[in-house]
């Protein structure tokens, strides 16, 4: 089963059999998430969306992984991650200004805060804690993935995203203030 | 449980990280304490906003360059179809396909029947039929039949 409702894994083994009905549901399920998420890491979009397509190729084209063991979407961000951090060590993104920020194409829902507030509240926290809120908010993880991704116990990812939520909240605080 | 004991513990009822009874517990009072539930959408609001502010598409000439990569990867090419279709597992019906196809064989092989021709009806003449346990030379026991 290759529809809508079938799992990544399924589609993964799918696609592999040349399935491309089961890339177009694969790729709308991921496109905005796993892109979203290589764009907190570069700058530039040319770059990032070549890097977008060298990680999902990578992932479909890796038969190390067994898609009836593992999580397809743990095992994404993984690959997207490590890309992302050698790209940051070759030098390609700088510390950027927050005016220099890449404004999203669209706004999937109406936010109750506005995109730049969220932003500068997201850039005042520890590199840890931002990874943590991109990978739940953003890439839509749930905390076993999120563990797997970051290579910690489950519930150090609960009690680390409480904290992580609070500073959040706090920054965002700060910036509503006058 | 009281409101500063419910706002305490929004975070973690967000998350779904809060035991059994703590869940109902912090449900339960916002359900009763419209303060506490206008905290509570605040801070899912404030949370939707991370994903809002992030969101954001590649191209369309994205998704067509990785469709046509994935295509010529991973499409089968004939010879694959073929290979393919001689590997598919043989159904569980399998067995008895395979016995009917001798069956089937020696039911084409066998010669028709033989049908008597005419001229051979003329010259054996068929045996007239008999009548088993049957006398004609007695009586019949009952004459009153007209």
């Amino acid at each position: 089963m290759t529809g809508p409702a079938a799992s990544d894994e399924a589609l993964t083994r799918a696609i592999r059999d040349g399935d491309m009905d089961a890339f177009d549901v694969l790729y709308a399920r991921y496109e905005v998430r796993l892109f979203a998420y290589v764009r907190r890491f570069v700058d530039d979009r040319g770059r990032a969306e070549d890097i977008f397509q060298d990680v999902f190729m990578a992932v479909l084209r890796d038969r190390t992984f067994d898609p009836a063991r593992g999580r397809f979407a743990a095992w994404l961000f993984t690959v997207a991650r490590n890309r992302c951090r050698m790209e940051h060590r070759k030098g390609s993104r700088e510390s950027r200004a927050l005016d220099a920020l890449p404004r999203p194409a669209e706004a999937s829902e109406p936010a109750y805060a506005e995109a730049d507030q969220v932003r500068r509240a997201m850039d005042a926290l520890p590199d840890g804690q931002r990874q943590l809120l991109l990978l739940k908010q953003v890439a839509e993880l749930t905390y076993r993935e999120i563990a797997s991704v970051l290579g910690v116990a489950e519930g150090t990812i609960k009690s680390r995203l409480h904290a992580a939520t609070v500073a959040f909240r706090a920054q965002l605080a700060k910036g509503e203030t006058p | 449980m009281n409101c500063d004991d419910a706002l305490q513990k929004l975070t973690d009822h967000h998350h779904e990280t809060l035991g059994p009874e703590d869940a109902v517990a912090v449900a339960d009072h916002l359900g009763r304490c419209g303060e506490c539930a206008q905290a509570y959408c605040r801070l899912q609001a404030q949370l939707r906003g991370i994903g809002a502010a992030y969101a954001e598409r590649p191209s369309v000439d994205v998704r067509r360059a990785l469709r046509a990569k994935a295509k010529a990867e991973f499409a089968p090419k004939p010879t694959r179809k073929v290979l393919a279709f001689l590997r598919r597992p043989i159904p569980a019906y399998g067995a008895a396909l395979a016995a009917a196809i001798p069956l089937a064989a020696w039911l084409g092989a066998r010669p028709a029947s033989v049908e008597p021709t005419p001229e051979a009806g003329a010259n054996h003449a068929p045996a007239p039929a008999r009548i088993h346990d049957y006398d004609a030379t007695v009586p019949l026991l009952d004459r009153n039949v007209s």
